[in-house]
């Protein structure tokens, strides 16, 4: 899709033109902060600072590559911005250290429904959580994770598989209720 | 282990990749709310900006005052042969009494005064004449009996300067008449107390004059330094002016001693304009030129427009307007008829008007589409269309007190100017810009003294609105 028109539009201050860039990305952008937040309402004050960004910060966008990727780095960033000031990501680094030894199912999970993944995501804890997300969903490498959230290396991994292990353990959880 | 890492990334990505979540319709409202307020804060800020702009301008134009109240101009500088100062006027005054005249000083003066004696001995009929005829030789007489033989070669060096002496004295009579009139003059050349009371009397007249002079130039003084003058300009660029070398059909009449027809109703261009010298009506151009005076802020409109040529480079021309003021302040001495003396104070005003084309090439260093930062360089040529000229006697004096003249202004003056800026659109291909710069003016072949001719670099605030295409 040709979003030139929607993104002069949008650089000129039309509201319109901002609404319509909403209503192209919302939906996705939610979806993003979701998995980033532990309830709806904090995910829309994810999606609501992140599009303010979105629009103020446009004349920054380069274009050389994809709008969507370009938005949702920024929806990313705002979400682990709003999780550090909630110092939700304080007991990413109590860990550090620790090891596992659970590996989770890729078979198991892969028969889990998405919104039943995305219900056991939400319910993570918010230092697993954002490793998880940033690791495995937006295919950030460890190194760049402990740069994003200022975090050593190995806290990462460690946040990593502990948060795979935890996923484990309530699929198996889930399952053997079942 | 990496494989498996790798087998769940995959699987989630897949999952993941175009996972929405409906957004309820007040999400948007939120947003668009909060967008409207941050467009407030920015005019706030933009505001706030605009307000402390203005401050630094001021300030700008403050410092620039200061700066050229406190620096001779050019015009002062030139004076020097011919510089009006208040104890020059003194030794004038004082001159016209007797007491060590300097009449190098004014060698006009006593010719024209040596011949207004010889045609008033023709005329003895006429009363007051003789009163003066009568006072010069009595004048004479009184310095030969005092003084020695050195005085008398001092007077025999300085013979106008008794001429001088009654020519004041005869001005006395004219203004001061209830001083002098009761002098009996038949009575002069025996009574040496009425003598020496009729020099009291002329030295206090004298004194007076002088006194009101000072007090003239120190009220000028005052008022020049309170004028507001601008280290380059607040709106733009201007330049010097040529006056034409064609006939101006402007002169100044000194009210109290213009009778018409006569020739000694013009002034002459120095200092003190000494009409009692004068055969020819001088121009207030040419007397003006050579007037200490003030540099007022000079003030150009511009109506530009800039051209992208890609590459962040782009061309500004348009059309511009400058008027340049100056004022400054003149006195003159004149005859009122043949022995009599005034000076008469003027405040003359230039203002010179004239159109330019500036061509500026400029580049762009940081754009976030509405704010920009640029450096620019590039030339002006600015043509003269007109100078005016207006003079008011302040000296209360019935007559003609006002007048005012034209002249047109030759020559090209062009000016370099590179400087670094800041734009805003505020609207779609409108943009609002702030640009400190430095520009050089041109000497040119007729160079007049005006503020570019004093000052060639000047700092100046290029600022207004400009149509860009794109």
């Amino acid at each position: 899709m040709d979003y030139t028109k929607i993104l002069e539009g949008c650089l000129k201050g039309n509201l319109k033109a901002q609404r319509e860039l909403y209503e192209c990305f919302a939906g996705k952008m939610l979806g993003v902060c979701m998995r980033y937040s532990s309830n709806r309402e904090e995910a829309k004050d994810m999606l609501h600072d992140g599009f303010i960004k979105v629009f103020t910060k446009l004349d920054s966008f380069s274009g050389t590559g994809p709008l969507e990727a370009w938005i949702r780095r920024i929806m990313v960033n705002t979400a682990l911005e709003q999780l550090r000031k909630n110092d939700v990501l304080r007991d990413t680094t109590d860990y550090d250290g620790a090891t596992d030894h659970l590996e989770a199912n890729v078979d198991i999970i892969s028969d889990l429904t998405r919104d039943e993944l995305m219900q056991i995501i939400a319910g993570m804890p918010p230092g697993y959580r954002t490793v998880f997300n940033l690791f495995a969903i937006e295919g950030y490498s460890h190194q760049e994770i402990s740069e994003l959230l200022q975090i050593n290396e190995g806290t990462s991994k460690s946040q990593y598989s502990r948060a795979k292990s935890w996923l484990q353990s309530k699929i198996t959880t889930k399952y053997s209720v079942q | 282990m990496k494989q498996e890492d790798d087998k769940l990334r995959n699987l989630l990505q897949d999952v993941f990749n175009d996972y929405e979540v409906t957004p309820e319709p007040g999400d948007w409202n939120r947003i668009a709310e909060s967008l409207n307020q941050s467009k407030g804060r920015r005019r706030f800020l933009w505001a706030v900006w605009s307000a402390a702009a203005t401050i630094l301008l001021l300030l700008a134009l403050y410092t620039g005052n200061e700066y050229f109240s406190n620096k001779p101009s050019l015009a002062t500088t030139n004076k020097t042969k011919t510089q009006f100062n208040t104890q020059k006027q003194f030794t004038a005054v004082k001159s016209q009494t007797g007491n060590n005249l300097p009449t190098k000083q004014f060698p006009n003066e006593k010719k024209v005064l040596v011949k207004s004696v010889q045609e008033k001995a023709d005329s003895k009929n006429i009363k007051t004449e003789k009163i003066n005829s009568d006072r010069i030789i009595a004048a004479n007489n009184s310095n030969h009996l005092a003084d020695n033989n050195q005085q008398t070669d001092n007077h025999q060096k300085f013979a106008p300067s008794k001429e001088l002496q009654v020519t004041n004295e005869s001005s006395l009579t004219k203004t001061k008449a209830d001083k002098v009139i009761d002098i009996n003059p038949t009575l002069a050349s025996n009574d040496k107390k009425k003598e020496v009371a009729s020099e009291k009397a002329k030295e206090q007249l004298a004194q007076e004059q002088l006194n009101a002079l000072k007090e003239n130039r120190e009220a000028k003084k005052t008022k020049s330094d309170r004028s507001f003058i601008l280290s380059g300009l607040a709106l733009g660029n201007s330049s010097g002016f040529q006056p034409s070398s064609g006939s101006d059909q402007a002169m100044i009449n000194n009210p109290l001693s213009s009778p018409a027809g006569s020739n000694m109703n013009y002034l002459n261009p120095v200092n003190i304009y000494d009409l009692t010298a004068s055969t020819s009506a001088p121009r207030i151009s040419s007397i003006y030129q050579n007037m200490e005076r003030t540099f007022k802020p000079p003030i150009t409109i511009a109506l530009t427009a800039t051209f992208s040529m890609g590459n962040k480079f782009s061309l500004e021309s348009g059309l511009q307007y400058t008027n340049l003021k100056s004022d400054g302040q003149v006195t003159i001495k004149s005859a009122n008829d043949v022995l009599s003396i005034t000076y008469n104070t003027y405040n003359v005003n230039e203002s010179l008007n004239y159109i330019g084309i500036p061509i500026f090439i400029n580049y762009t260093l940081t754009d976030n589409k509405r704010l920009k930062t640029f450096i620019s360089s590039g030339f002006t040529f600015e043509k003269g269309i007109r100078a005016n000229y207006k003079a008011v006697s302040i000296d209360n004096i019935p007559g003609v007190l006002q007048l005012s003249s034209h002249n047109s202004i030759k020559g090209l003056q062009e000016s370099f100017t590179g400087g670094i800026g800041l734009s805003y659109t505020f609207i779609p291909h409108f943009e609002l810009y702030f640009q400190p710069s430095v520009s050089y003016y041109f000497k040119t072949n007729n160079s007049n003294a005006t503020i570019y001719s004093t000052n060639p670099w000047l700092i100046n605030l290029r600022s207004g609105i400009r149509y860009n295409f794109k």
